[in-house]
């Protein structure tokens, strides 16, 4: 028998020889010390300005102007804070060294104490409809049309302004007077490091007639990651537009936008996936190493829920395996795997590519039956039209979008 | 002083402590977590050992995670994370190399870190010791303990496919 310490070492996922620190990290690291310093020196330097009787310009906002008067910030914080439901909708562009990159994507949502509702468009499209407790999470999303049910993270990996009340760093800010007033109506605050990029600032421009947020603009410059790309450097700038940012009042009704229900098109197919793909019909028996991995992807995958049946198992040209559960069909091909409920699979078809998993740059697509070709194109390229054979289809590289011609 | 050295630190042992952390997290975790660890050895550069710093450094970098793993419902993220790279990378062997990442999330923490470090940080049994905080003796022991129920899990494994 084969040690298992060879085997692990065989299978180190980090290749010593060849990993070098990136640069970005080096300048990170050199640069979070040079943070750290500083911090350590500021209130020397806040004595030093106070004794030479120099007035500090930005002024660190806090409850009131001082002369008793409320600040356009107080204002802000006391029409958007206390009980209720807050209610939002933004729109979201990204700008990329000025230019405007891709759609508008837009966000509607309810928030109340530990509980959130959020809709994400790209344009008007609902991509996601997400439900949060204090514990559970309930996500589901247009591509698969089903839902998932986790617990709730404790730490965010993005920050309200992506998922979340939009105006909730706000007011945080602002109880710990980290606002910076910038002009009349703008203030700014470097946003938490936990959900941002590192050097992030965030500005909030606000409606001086109403107090409520206009806009967000969040600004960073993208740093270098392990592969060089074209983008290291660049400035990104997020603009949040507030088409509504309002507090209703604590009724039953508005409560009820936060229940953690499913979205109404969600869950599993009826549908037997044996009764759409000949392969799982007439395909070939898997091998035992196919097995052990089909097994895992059957134990593991979207936590289970699927309930794949092992035993219904079945390759196809070009090794593809497929695999049908409760109302879910799998598709795997060596160590790389997806899913859809059957619903979605037969009006969509499913895919997997990518070199890194399969060792190979094509993109395979499973159809359902009565599919007879796929139309693709990369994007702004011409569409093509590939035959289908045995549910199967084989695009030369990944990154295609295509349609079913049946 | 304390920046000259910490500096030589990183450039002697930023990739190992950068691997450390890649075998353990995710690729832009990896670099938070030796971001952090390099700032703790700058705060506490009269710390650092001279003889074999790195066991120093990845013990940082074992605490650092470890607390981050706390917040982020530990054994879960872990078992994702190696399923993730046993997808990603191409170093893990083509049969059962997701079976065997699997195993090994399954494995409680200290038994998977001893193998961990043995395997793939190349480190033998008093090094280990000197990272963990235990004796050497300790290290064989756990050793032989984790090699047995990494096995037991491949078996395991094994056998729950061929009962499917």
């Amino acid at each position: 028998m084969t040690d298992v310490l060879d085997e692990l070492r065989d299978a180190d996922p980090v290749d010593r020889a060849s990993l070098e620190v990136p640069p970005a990290l080096a300048a990170r690291v050199a640069t979070a010390r040079g943070e750290r310093r500083h911090r350590s020196r500021r209130p020397a330097i806040l004595l030093g300005l106070a004794v030479a009787g120099v007035a500090v310009v930005a002024t660190m906002v806090g409850r009131g102007d001082g002369d008793g008067r409320l600040s356009l910030a107080d204002r802000a914080y006391a029409a958007t804070a206390g009980p209720g439901v807050r209610h939002w909708r933004i729109s979201i562009r990204t700008y990329i060294n000025g230019k405007r990159r891709g759609i508008v994507q837009r966000q509607e949502g309810w928030a109340r104490d530990g509980t959130l509702h959020t809709l994400l468009f790209d344009g008007h499209r609902l991509t996601s409809d997400i439900r949060q407790t204090r514990t559970r999470t309930r996500s589901w999303s247009a591509g698969m049309n089903d839902y998932i049910e986790t617990p709730t993270p404790k730490q965010r990996a993005s920050g309200p302004l992506q998922f979340g009340d939009p105006f909730a760093d706000f007011r945080r800010a602002h109880d710990a007077g980290r606002l910076v007033q910038v002009n009349a109506t703008t203030y700014r605050m470097r946003p938490d490091k936990r959900a941002f990029a590192p050097g992030s600032t965030l500005t909030y421009q606000l409606d001086p007639r109403t107090a409520l947020p206009a806009r967000a603009i969040l600004a960073y410059t993208r740093g270098a990651g392990p592969t060089p790309s074209t983008l290291d450097g660049a400035r990104y700038r997020s603009v949040f537009t507030y088409d509504t940012y309002e507090r209703l009042p604590d009724t039953a009704a508005n409560r009820a936008k936060l229940e953690l229900l499913a979205h109404p098109g969600a869950g599993p197919s009826k549908t037997d996936a044996r009764a759409v793909f000949a392969i799982l019909r007439d395909g070939a028996p898997i091998t035992d190493k196919e097995r052990k991995l089909v097994a895992n992807f059957a134990k593991y995958a979207l936590f289970g829920k699927p309930r794949f049946d092992v035993s219904s198992a079945r390759r196809g040209p070009h090794d593809i395996v497929l695999v049908a559960g409760d109302g879910y069909v799998g598709m795997m091909r060596k160590r790389g795997g997806t899913l859809a409920t059957v619903d979605t699979a037969t009006k969509r078809g499913m895919a997997i590519s990518g070199s890194a998993v399969n060792k190979d740059h094509g993109m395979y697509v499973v159809v359902p039956d009565g599919v007879k070709a796929i139309r693709a194109r990369v994007s702004h390229h011409r569409w093509k039209t590939v035959p289908v054979k045995q549910n199967v289809a084989v695009l030369p590289n990944g990154g295609y979008h295509f349609s079913l011609v049946r | 002083v304390s920046s000259s050295r910490v500096d030589a630190l990183f450039r002697e042992y930023g990739a190992d402590v950068l691997a450390y952390a890649m075998r353990r997290t995710e690729v832009q975790n990896a670099e938070d977590v030796v971001a952090e660890v390099f700032l703790i050895a700058w705060r506490r550069v009269d710390r650092v050992p001279d003889t074999e710093p790195v066991l120093w450094l990845y013990a940082v970098a074992r605490r650092v995670l470890a607390n981050q793993r706390r917040a982020a419902r530990r054994r879960k993220a872990l078992v994702d994370v190696l399923g993730r790279l046993a997808g990603r990378h191409s170093a893990a062997p083509e049969a059962g190399g997701l079976v065997l990442m699997l195993a090994l999330g399954r494995l409680r923490p200290d038994d998977r870190e001893v193998l961990m470090l043995t395997a793939w940080e190349g480190l033998d049994a008093s090094q280990v010791a000197a990272v963990l905080g235990c004796t050497p003796q300790a290290v064989h022991t756990r050793l032989h303990r984790a090699r047995a129920r990494l096995r037991a899990e491949l078996d395991r494994e094994i056998h729950e496919v061929s009962i499917a």
